[in-house]
């Protein structure tokens, strides 16, 4: 076969090869360029010299402020100085060094002829032994004799190796002895300068310029495509959750966080202004570094933002840009596109929040997350948990936020109510029952008709089912202006507020607190004396499960606000038209609602049957649940509805294709359509031919788009996404418990707890200690049975405020989880603790009598019935309910210092004299014996006087004899400057009997 | 350019497309003189020349660039699952094209009384070594080329992980069985999906066994197998290419048919009023209602099947096949008129869907049985 032989036209052949192989070839380098060049390097790169930029200013920074130490520049002084001294014996150490280097290599050959000796002698040994076991004596003794000849080598050879090493060791010290000033001072100025040493080294490995030359080289090629596989400088950086795991439904597979391989400086210090996306994570102490809660070794980031954390690509990872305009940026900068098939997208910024309830879900609020904690307030004051179920409300907060329609007809009458369903907001101004009529812009004349008999309808159901209510027969005429200053003063501000005109107001959780009671305007066109009367007095007896606690009015008490909050009117609201009522549409409605179980035929026939009363009745049963009203009402015969809406947990999961987007034209996303549900609930329902009962029924509530972006983070916080909940410790269930607790009964609304709260102390500026007091560390303060009995059985603690603890009656269980949670809050968990024994006979005990006299404590306190020798102003608690109501270990701690658990209190600090003033010459004249004793020693000093306080005599719970005095006396003194028109006609109190 | 659109739109209905190409196949394959008259006449065997198969392909390029302008086309056509089906269009007119050509040649040269292209000897012998063997390297090269070009352009798609709950819509087979799919929306899923699927394999194997015509054997020619090569080419254009790109390009969410310049709208609803046979006779016709009896309930339909696959063989062997059945004998015979009549059912089923709203001539969902 002839290699030569062809057939083809090979010249033009061997152009296409060439052309092909070129083409590949190139291609093949397109394959390895598509392969090296990516984004995220770009970024690393860009990092690199801002982190050099941020080592160099740190560098120069420390340098600069060692220079500025006096120790330093002393330390460098000693330095050169040891410096001097040590050239000054060079002489010596180098013939030192020479003996030392000598020294060595005789120990190496000495060393190694002992092995060889040692060695050589095994083998000998070995052969005796041997000769022993198997041989004939005359062999026996030629291989000891050698054996015996050998080991004498041996020893010879350790005696050597022992000397060179002792002489090694001896010079060794000597040179040490000359160079030790010069070690010390080396040593100090590099502890001095240990800092910058670190900087410069971290310098030397990140900026390119700072390298040495072999370091620099290694630099350029450790980053070369291929070589790259070894050891790059840029590279991803990722962090792997095992636990926390992504959820691929057949699968689950653990969290795997590329976020760090951009986001470089997440987790340093120093890059705060740094633009993204190298900035510092906010809050470093509590995310992302390694000793917060949230380390990023731990949560990675995906598990609180979500996203796509494979991701090394600002597109793939899925960020989600947070406005239309963003999006624009994204689109132009980056070449952004939505990746619509990831489930879990990044949060936007405005909702990054929406991460933390799926592990803190058992929190009443969320501490350090503020949006979430708004949209929580807002979700739970309009009372969304009505008709939507969420888990975690379960036994923790009330379902029925709304009030009792069971004796509506005791309450109010028809007139009012038609008017209040058709637009709660015409009377007050600020309702949080939402609108559920007249909501929708294209609604016509016939559905406003039909809206109308619906309202008579529902209105007509709740007052001819309305049950019989006793009401108290009251017939004190009231005191107007008397119950103005009881409104103002009782602490009805802690949840209500009288505002006729509406306020902006953006809302905050405190904002939300003060409003957790409704807007008091308008009663007078609403309800009727007795009523207010009786409710003033006992809220429970018409409503079991109402929120408003019992302020323990007195009768006339309760008739002067009576009287007060009828003052208040709407005639504007009560005058507007109410329409007939027309039997066609009443039957009408029948027929809807009939249809749904019953052929047309039948239909027919039944609604022609029914009297126009009973048409009315059976329209007002069914539009009652139609619209949910149960879920927010108690109403009669509908105590066990249940709730109409969607369940919201996993509502944050919700797949796209079962949210109905209707013909509305929002972006195509989850976000949009949750914020679009809750500004306009109805509004999928534009454009659809539907039966005026096959429609959406939630109402419209009239969040502005801020409360509407707060919701929209709490609903995409109820997701399904792989969680890690905190470990469960008893301390954690048992404050988590108290925080329900006190988030269900306002207890922030008049008291400072944990820090936050106390909205009602706005009205009290000038003189907080008028107010409701800080409930700062009351866990470690009260005994817990003590407390529990105050609970169930306020009395007066604090004789000259007017505020007064109401009592809320929630129960033992109740109580008992607010306790536990004041004491776990405090740390202090001993749940029984022994009778605490007053030695009355003992020094400590006449010591802290001595202190107590001096301080004059009777001035401001008073002891039982006996009333303090000062002005009402400056009236303390009664020191005789101490040993029941105070712990004495933080009785001792409050004497010790007032102001840091009570900050702004009255207290003064008990006198307590110095040391030196108990060992003067008279001090055993001026202060006794006993308290010289204690000198110096404040804890038994202070121990000594609790002690003594606790020993007071007298009756424990003097509320009587206070408010009888201030029924008398009146409280003139609390608001001065507080004095309105109407005060000064009804001026009856009297200044001058003081 | 709107009008443009909606006219496509309106020539891709299944309906329209499907019968234009039913009817016009004949003039492109032309199985006898009149057909061949109106082949000649309308042109069409210029698309079996250079300039045809340049001219030809050139006008899928426009369309496909001209189209790539509107969105809801490109979402369609650049779908890296949809890619290679683009590509479908041209290779099956190319591979058509070629085989065409140097039939239509070998029949000029016949005509001419010229022995055909593969009768001389070949003057160029191909050696294995260095001519082949150098050339499929260079082919080699050029395959491995275009398959970079491809992985590097286009990425793998992929979609939200699988969820049992949740189907995508819409779910299609792959490209190789998305004739069958289309098939679906005609017959039962057991004919549809096991028998037709299994005849077809069958024919298939078939018919080196049923084509007895000694002429044409080792050269490409149409005149003398016009038959032949009609029929397979209507089953392979017609009956599976065809499907095919209405089942990848055409057709949406449900199901649903949509124009290449349409946007997949999931709500779109068509009117579901299919039905079967027996309740058209009874229920429409004669005000009844459906026998309890099965075989009373379906005895039309089991005439009409019965008829159509054992009355209409021999009158076909007396009328239209008489000379096939002459030339190749019953046995034969038989098994090609059964294949045939199969493979017709099919345009005529979608007839009698289109027409009729018919679903099943037979229907008998007790024992799965419908057709």
């Amino acid at each position: 076969m002839s290699i030569k032989e062809t057939h083809y036209d090979i010249f033009n052949l061997n152009r296409l090869f060439a052309m092909s192989s070129l083409f590949l070839f190139f291609l093949i380098l397109w394959t390895f360029a598509d392969d090296y060049v990516r984004s995220w390097k770009d970024y690393q790169k860009e990092f690199r010299k801002l982190e050099s930029n941020l080592t160099v200013d740190l560098l120069n920074n420390e340098s600069s402020r060692i220079l500025e130490l006096e120790d330093y520049n002393f330390a460098l002084e000693e330095l050169e100085k040891s410096q001097i001294d040590l050239n000054a014996k060079k002489v010596s150490i180098d013939s030192i060094g020479n003996i030392i280097s000598k020294l060595k290599d005789d120990q190496f050959k000495y060393n190694q002829e002992l092995g060889f000796a040692k060695s050589v002698y095994d083998v000998a040994k070995f052969e005796y032994e041997y000769a022993v076991t198997y041989y004939s004596s005359k062999k026996i003794e030629a291989a000891k004799k050698n054996m015996d000849l050998l080991y004498v080598d041996v020893e010879k050879n350790t005696l050597l190796v022992q000397e060179i090493e002792a002489a090694l060791l001896n010079e060794n010290n000597q040179l040490s002895i000359l160079t030790s000033t010069f070690d010390k001072s080396n040593a100090k100025v590099s502890q001095l300068e240990m800092q910058k040493s670190l900087y410069e080294r971290k310098l030397k490995t990140v900026d390119p310029n700072s390298m040495t030359l072999p370091n620099k080289i290694a630099n350029f090629i450790r980053d070369l495509p291929i070589l790259d596989l070894s050891n790059p400088y840029y590279k991803i950086n990722q962090v792997i959750i095992p636990d926390i795991k992504e959820n691929m439904i057949f699968a689950e597979v653990s969290r795997v966080d590329r976020c760090m391989t951009c986001h470089l400086g997440i987790d340093k210090k120093g890059y705060e202004d740094a633009p993204q996306p190298y900035t510092t994570h906010p809050n470093l102490d509590l995310y992302v570094s390694s000793a917060s809660a949230h380390s990023n070794e731990e949560f990675g980031c995906t598990s609180c933002h979500a996203g796509r954390g494979r991701g090394t690509d600002f597109t793939t990872s899925t960020h989600t840009p947070s406005s239309p305009e963003q999006e624009k940026e994204w689109v132009e900068k980056y070449d952004w596109k939505e990746m619509h098939h990831w489930q879990t997208p990044m949060y936007p910024s405005q909702h990054y929040e929406a991460g933390c309830l799926k592990c803190h879900s058992s929190e009443a609020s969320i501490p350090e997350s503020k949006d979430l904690n708004i949209g929580l307030a807002l979700f739970e004051k309009a009372s969304c948990n009505g008709c939507h179920y969420v888990e975690r409300y379960d036994g923790n907060l009330n379902q029925r936020i709304g009030p009792n329609l069971t004796h509506l007809s005791s309450k109010t009458d028809r007139e009012w109510t038609y008017r209040w369903v058709i637009n709660p907001q015409n009377f007050r101004h600020n309702t949080w029952m939402p609108n559920f009529f007249e909501l929708m812009d294209w609604e016509n004349e016939v559905d406003s008709l039909r809206t109308n008999q619906e309202i008579h309808a529902i209105v007509d159901y709740l007052f001819d089912n309305s049950q019989p209510f006793n009401m108290e027969r009251n017939n004190i005429s009231g005191d107007f202006s008397n119950g103005e200053n009881l409104y103002n003063n009782l602490g009805c501000k802690g949840c209500h507020q009288i505002q006729e005109e509406p306020v902006e107001i953006i809302h905050t959780v405190a904002t939300l607190r003060q409003e957790y009671g409704p807007n008091l305007i308008g009663l007078g066109s609403k309800t009727n004396k007795q009523w207010l009367f009786n409710w003033l007095k006992n809220p429970k007896n018409y409503h079991p499960e109402t929120l408003m606690p019992n302020l323990r009015l007195s009768d006339k008490q309760a008739a002067d606000l009576t009287s007060y909050l009828l003052e208040f009117k709407n005639d504007e609201f009560m005058s507007t038209d109410i329409s007939p009522i027309d039997e066609d549409i009443q039957s009408f409605i029948a027929k809807e609602f009939l249809s749904k179980s019953n052929s047309n035929k039948v239909v027919e026939e039944m609604v022609s049957s029914m009297s126009l009363d009973e048409k009315i009745d059976y329209n007002g049963s069914k539009l009652v649940q139609h619209y949910g009203c149960t879920g927010c009402h108690v109403i009669p015969g509908y105590q066990d509805a249940k709730r109409i809406g969607v369940a919201l947990d996993g509502e944050g999961s919700k797949p796209l294709n079962k949210l109905d987007f209707g013909f509305v034209k929002i972006p195509h996303n989850r976000i949009s359509w949750f914020k679009q549900k809750i500004k306009y609930p109805r509004s999928f329902d534009k454009n659809k031919v539907a039966g005026p009962y096959d429609g959406l029924r939630m109402p419209k509530f009239g969040f502005s788009d801020y409360e509407a972006e707060k919701i929209t983070t709490y609903i995409l916080a109820l997701n399904n996404d792989p969680n890690r909940v905190p470990p469960a410790t008893p301390k954690k269930d048992f404050i988590e418990k108290g925080q329900w607790v006190v988030k269900q009964n306002n207890c922030m609304g008049c008291h400072i707890m944990e820090g936050k709260g106390g909205d009602i102390l706005a009205h009290y500026e000038s003189n907080p200690e008028y107010g409701p007091p800080n409930l700062n560390t009351e866990g470690a303060k009260v005994h817990p049975d003590w407390l529990l009995s105050f609970f169930e059985n306020p009395n007066t603690i604090r004789p000259n405020i007017m505020v007064r603890m109401p009592s809320f009656g929630l129960g033992e269980k109740k109580w008992n989880d607010l306790i536990s949670y004041f004491q776990y809050w405090d740390n202090q968990t001993v749940q029984y603790e022994a009778d605490y024994v007053v030695e009355k006979n003992s020094s400590m005990y006449r010591a802290g009598k001595v202190i107590h006299d001096m301080g004059a404590c009777n001035s401001c306190h008073f002891y039982g019935e006996k009333l303090p020798t000062g002005d009402p102003q400056t009236w303390a608690p009664n020191l005789a309910l101490s040993k029941s109501r105070l712990r004495a270990d933080w009785l001792v701690e409050w004497f010790r210092n007032p102001q840091q658990i009570m900050p702004g209190t009255k207290m003064p600090k008990p006198y307590i004299p110095s040391q030196d003033e108990l060992t003067t010459a008279d001090a055993s004249e001026i202060f006794g014996t006993d308290l010289m004793q204690f000198a110096g020693k404040e804890d038994d000093i202070l121990r000594g006087l609790t002690n003594y306080v606790y020993t007071i005599p007298g009756k424990q719970d003097i509320s009587n004899e206070i408010s009888s005095f201030f029924e008398e006396n009146g409280y003139d003194f609390l608001n001065p400057q507080e004095e309105t028109d109407e005060y000064d006609e009804y001026d009856d109190w009297g200044d001058d009997d003081w | 350019m709107e009008q443009f659109k909606n006219f496509i739109d309106y020539l891709s209905q299944p309906t329209i497309m499907f019968t234009l190409f039913m009817v016009g196949f004949p003039f492109f394959f032309p199985i006898n003189s009149f057909f061949d008259k109106w082949h000649k006449r309308f042109g069409l065997n210029y698309l079996w020349t250079n300039g045809g198969l340049v001219l030809v392909m050139i006008g899928f390029v426009a369309f496909l660039l001209i189209g790539l302008d509107d969105p809801d086309f490109k979402k369609i056509v650049l779908k890296p699952d949809n890619v290679p089906i683009v590509g479908l269009l041209f290779l099956a007119y190319f591979f058509l094209w070629l085989s065409m050509k140097q039939a239509v040649n070998n029949d000029n040269r016949l005509e001419s009384g010229k022995k055909p292209d593969e009768y001389y000897p070949v003057e160029q012998k191909v050696l294995v070594w260095p001519d082949l063997v150098y050339v499929e390297f260079i082919s080699l090269i050029l395959c491995t080329a275009f398959m970079l070009i491809w992985s590097l352009g286009l990425s793998a798609p992929l979609e939200e992980p699988a969820n049992p709950a949740a189907t995508p819509n819409p779910s299609k087979a792959p490209w190789y069985f998305l004739g069958l799919q289309e098939m679906l929306v005609y017959f039962d899923p057991w004919i549809a999906g096991v028998v037709m699927p299994g005849i077809i394999v069958f024919g298939l194997m078939a018919i080196p066994y049923l084509d007895r015509n000694p002429e044409g054997a080792g050269f490409y020619q149409y005149k003398n197998r016009r038959l032949a090569i009609f029929v397979y080419l209507f089953g392979w254009i017609v009956l599976w290419n065809l499907l095919i790109i209405v089942g990848t390009f055409l057709r949406g969410p449900n199901w649903n048919f949509f124009g290449p310049f349409e946007y997949w709208d999931t709500h779109k609803l068509e009117p579901l009023t299919n039905i079967n046979l027996s309740e058209i006779i009874y229920i429409r016709f004669l005000n009844q209602g459906l026998p309890t009896n099965i075989l009373i309930r379906e005895i039309f339909g089991f005439i009409l099947v019965i008829g159509y696959f054992l009355i209409l063989p021999p009158l076909l062997a007396k009328t239209i096949f008489k000379r096939i059945y002459e030339k190749i004998g019953v046995f034969s015979y038989a098994v090609f008129v059964f294949l045939a009549l199969t493979m017709i059912s099919l345009p005529v089923k979608m007839y009698l869907r289109w027409f009729f709203n018919l679903k099943y001539l037979i229907a008998i969902p007790e024992y799965f049985f419908n057709i």
